[in-house]
């Protein structure tokens, strides 16, 4: 499967803005981190085509998803 | 015993020219913290509810906390309280800077305003020495020359300055006070009521300093605080590196950012005007206020070719040097809210906002309201002066200048938008609360943040209970912003926390990182105080609940906690938010009864004596 995957303030740093990662069919969050080597205490906000996981790693991936990754952030 | 209070007040009657100095009352002290608690028990004290607020019998007030001045951490703040002339609701708007803790240097806690002058004229403070000076130089300039032409005159560039512009001087509803050129006291019209009283400014410089109650303690509680925010990853590093404009796309993806005068809850070019942007390609430095260890704020500077794109009729000689901000909020009003994306557009007015002394957040949701009366047909090209559509970033630039000056359709939209949309027969299209514009967070999408905007004492505004930081950052813990259950315990526990916040002279801004039990001890040391976490949540429902007794008084009533139909009725089109409404009938009702409330939103006597209201 082909899931888009968005970074986001420092994120981008190390991931630049976006990127394209193949996964294998059942694949959750967690796989993804794993084979992006996403450090998990890096980020803080999940979204799954603008849902947030609310911290579910294992939520099921589905072929042409969209995560956007955002460190701690904060403002008003 | 030497404390972190100054116990003193200027007293300035406008009307007959005098100054006098009064010790500030203990017990309202103690009962209130000092900021904003304390001047919204002056203010109702010594002021009629009913009262004009741009007559001469409203009162401004300009207060600090016990924490301002002082090296906690954020202490940087002031509020100034008063009658809102966009509301008619209690006014509490709050700046950073450095004005706050100089006049707590100066030796004043607070400054009541009282009557009005026949000519322009503004304070000068120098610790005692305290003069009302002829003002009819510089009645009429900007913010920026104001401070400048003032610190040249008083002879002292450490000075610092709160000022109004013409927009403030033209009683624009939504004209704010703006101090070092750039932090503002920005919403609900403070800046008119100051117009409304003949006074441009006030300069302040002192040399007094500041005690504290026990200044060992103290160091410890303030050191501890400063470790907490720096190691905090909001508050160490994403504010500092992308300032409050990280959160476009973040609430953009979630689908949560309105745009387009709130008929859609995403902007396809939010990348053009985000944070990251901004920090790649416009970002010159940040910048912290007094004692604050967060520096959130931005300096920007627009690229060579940039700077005279959109010409305005002014002789101010800042626009190609680096200004202020913008911050989320500005951003979002004046950039996602009109359909516009040029960043150069924004920064500028943004620029001009913070000049002409005006709320960026209600100018520009008051301008994509007259866009939408424009693209309805309801306003036409010969009375805007030009095209209003959508995108339009040449209307964003000039009519920040009409706006402030109230010439031509800019005099329309000096009212702001509820007055604008009745005027224009579509009153559907205001979108906030009690006549104030919303910020910038879709109440349909997060649920919490539309009860807080529907129950706010000064209108609709997020920095009464800042819900987001739970929904969206998960801070200090994450709640699903689709849900309503437990959003009205939530967000009455932000409103009273809030209230100490503001009361105490910190910035809401460390909430990311520290909380009551944080803050409680650094009131303690340096007041001489000794509160608890719970004496400090009933100083703070106290607040809210005097604040609200004022507007009940005023004739604002509950019926006035709700929020548009748009927003209760019509579905989020499209995006990951795509269906959604604000629930508020199912948030209401529980929050009445939290607070003690009837059906009415009328505090129970049992409610009113336990605050000792009565």
């Amino acid at each position: 499967m082909l899931i888009k995957v968005k970074f986001f303030a420092s994120l981008r740093d190390d991931f630049g803005k976006e990127a394209v990662c193949e996964v294998d069919q059942n694949s959750r969050v967690e796989d993804l981190f794993h084979k992006m080597k996403i450090p998990k205490d890096l980020t803080k906000i999940v979204l799954v085509n603008g849902k947030s996981i609310e911290g579910n790693m294992d939520y099921l991936l589905s072929d042409g998803d969209t995560i956007s990754i955002f460190p701690p952030i904060g403002g008003g | 015993m030497s404390n972190s209070y100054t116990d003193k007040l200027l007293r300035v009657n406008l009307s007959e020219g005098t100054v006098k100095t009064e010790k500030i009352n203990r017990d309202w002290q103690k009962e209130f913290i000092g900021g904003r608690g304390l001047a919204t028990k002056y203010l109702i004290s010594e002021t009629d509810s009913k009262t004009d607020p741009l007559g001469k019998e409203n009162k401004l007030i300009f207060v600090t906390g016990p924490l301002t001045g002082t090296s906690a951490p954020t202490g940087a703040r002031y509020m100034v309280v008063t009658k809102s002339p966009l509301t008619g609701t209690i006014a509490c708007s709050n700046s950073g800077g450095y004005f706050g803790s100089e006049l707590k240097f100066a030796g004043y806690d607070m400054i009541i305003f009282e009557g009005a002058s026949d000519k322009p004229v503004y304070l000068s403070i120098y610790n005692d020495d305290v003069v009302i000076k002829d003002a009819a130089a510089i009645w009429g300039k900007g913010v920026w020359e104001t401070e400048d032409i003032l610190k040249s005159v008083e002879g002292d560039s450490d000075s610092r300055v709160a000022a109004i512009g013409p927009a403030g001087e033209n009683k624009v509803l939504f004209s704010c006070i703006v101090n070092e050129k750039h932090r503002a006291a920005g919403r609900s019209g403070v800046g008119a009521v100051m117009g409304s009283k003949k006074l441009k400014a006030i300069v302040v410089r002192g040399t007094k300093g500041i005690g504290v109650s026990n200044p060992e303690r103290f160091f410890e509680d303030i050191n501890k605080s400063k470790e907490i925010l720096r190691e905090a990853p909001v508050t160490g590093q994403a504010l500092p590196a992308y300032g409050t404009a990280v959160l476009v796309n973040v609430m953009n993806e979630y689908g949560g950012l309105p745009s387009y005068n709130f008929r859609s809850s995403q902007f396809a070019n939010a990348e053009k005007i985000s944070g990251e942007t901004i920090a790649d390609t416009r970002l010159v430095a940040n910048k912290a206020c007094f004692a604050c260890t967060i520096a959130c704020g931005r300096v920007t500077k627009l690229p060579d070719n940039a700077s005279e794109k959109y010409i305005v009729s002014t002789s101010s000689r800042n626009w190609k040097d680096a200004g202020g901000g913008p911050e989320y909020e500005n951003i979002w009003a004046m950039a996602p809210l009109c359909g516009i994306d040029d960043i150069d557009a924004l920064i500028k007015a943004n620029w001009l906002c913070n000049d002409l002394g005006m709320d960026p957040i209600s100018y520009g949701a008051t301008l994509a309201c007259a866009m939408e009366l424009y693209e309805n047909g309801a306003i036409d090209e010969k009375t805007a002066g030009m095209n209003l559509n959508f995108g339009n970033a040449e209307a964003l630039v000039k009519m920040v200048y009409d706006t402030g000056h109230r010439s031509g359709f800019g005099d329309y939209l000096a009212e702001g938008s509820y007055r604008l949309s009745k005027r224009f027969s579509h009153p559907e299209f205001f979108m906030g609360v009690k006549k104030q514009e919303f910020p910038a967070y879709d109440p349909r999408a997060v649920q919490g943040i539309g009860l807080a905007y529907a129950t706010n004492n000064r209108g609709a505004d997020h920095l009464r209970a800042y819900t987001i930081a739970s929904e969206i950052m998960g801070i200090p813990e994450k709640t699903d912003p689709a849900e309503t259950e437990g959003k009205a315990a939530l967000t009455k526990l932000f409103q009273d926390a809030t209230g100490v916040v503001d009361s105490s002279g910190l910035c809401i801004f460390c909430t990311f990182a520290i909380g009551l039990p944080e803050i409680v001890p650094m009131i303690n040391s340096a007041a001489g105080s000794d509160y608890s976490v719970d004496d400090a949540l009933k100083i703070g429902e106290r607040i809210w609940n005097m604040e609200h007794l004022y507007n009940l008084s005023a004739g604002i009533l509950g019926a006035e906690d709700t929020l548009p139909k748009r927003i209760l009725e019509g579905k989020i089109a499209e995006g990951p938010t795509k269906g959604m409404v604000n629930k508020l009938d199912k948030m209401l009702p529980e929050y009445y009864q939290l607070r003690g409330w009837d059906d009415n939103a009328v505090p129970s006597k049992e409610k009113i004596e336990e605050l000792g209201l009565g």
